[in-house]
């Protein structure tokens, strides 16, 4: 199969992946999708990698997990800790910034 | 279906099914090992954490008043119409490149390590990103603090 198609369905994955975060305002799903697009984007380096026939690229895609990882934790923890304040993960009602 | 469905429950098993699939097309991309991570990491671990947060919020149930119309409704799918517009521009446009042999990947020893072995990826991974490796380490453990903090009970 040609690389073309698998960068095809990463920039579909990625769009629904923005779609979601312009559309939706529950705060977990928009974390997930900005996982989506990560792997949106992980789709893109193992596509480039095979295209190329380099390493390089599943390394990033590993260090891409990694840090994934570890901001899905740190974000988890920030929603708990706005739900104990705030009684919603609505990200409308999170405006306290704003004023 | 991660994105339209109410249901912040269901939008993650969706989401697990996204992941097996991608996992699917590494498979098939000759990525093995990144296939069985995206499996444990993604599809286990973060949408375990995922899962355990939505149930503890409580939030299995959709949530109230999203049902407002509001701008956004109208302009988060035109501007992602924009966006699949020009990645599909992009992708059409260039994809009539050449893609030359590439020399053959050697590993450490000189000889010629297949293309995504396990093998290659390591090697690769402890020599030329060796420096990067470890700052992911360092990057993981400064995360796990900061979640420890933030989980503290008084914020």
């Amino acid at each position: 199969m040609p690389t073309t198609y698998y960068l095809a369905v990463a920039a579909i994955l990625f769009t629904i992946g923005v779609l979601g975060v312009l559309v939706r305002r529950n705060a977990i799903i928009i974390f997930m999708c900005i996982e989506m697009m990560l792997n949106a984007a992980n789709l893109t380096f193992v596509a480039a990698a095979r295209e190329l026939k380099q390493m390089d690229g599943q390394v990033f895609v590993f260090f891409v997990m990694a840090v994934a990882a570890a901001e899905v934790a740190v974000g988890l923890a920030i929603i708990v800790a706005l739900f104990r304040n705030k009684e919603t993960i609505d990200v409308d009602e999170v405006n306290l910034l704003k004023y | 279906m991660v994105v339209i469905n109410r249901h912040p429950v269901h939008s993650a098993l969706y989401l697990v099914l996204t992941f097996l699939g991608l996992s699917v097309f590494f498979l098939q991309l000759q990525a093995p090992f990144l296939a069985a991570v995206q499996v444990i990491v993604y599809a286990g671990a973060i949408m375990v954490l995922f899962l355990f947060v939505i149930m503890l919020l409580g939030e299995d149930k959709p949530l109230q008043g999203e049902q407002k119309l509001n701008a956004q409704k109208f302009l988060g799918p035109i501007f992602a119409l924009l966006l699949v517009g020009e990645m599909g521009y992009l992708l059409f446009r260039g994809a009539s490149g050449s893609a030359e042999a590439a020399p053959q990947l050697t590993a450490i020893g000189g000889e010629t390590v297949d293309f995504g072995s396990v093998k290659a990826l390591g090697s690769t991974l402890f020599t030329n990103y060796v420096f990067a490796f470890e700052a992911t380490s360092v990057v993981l453990l400064i995360a796990m603090i900061g979640v420890v903090v933030l989980a503290k009970k008084r914020l």
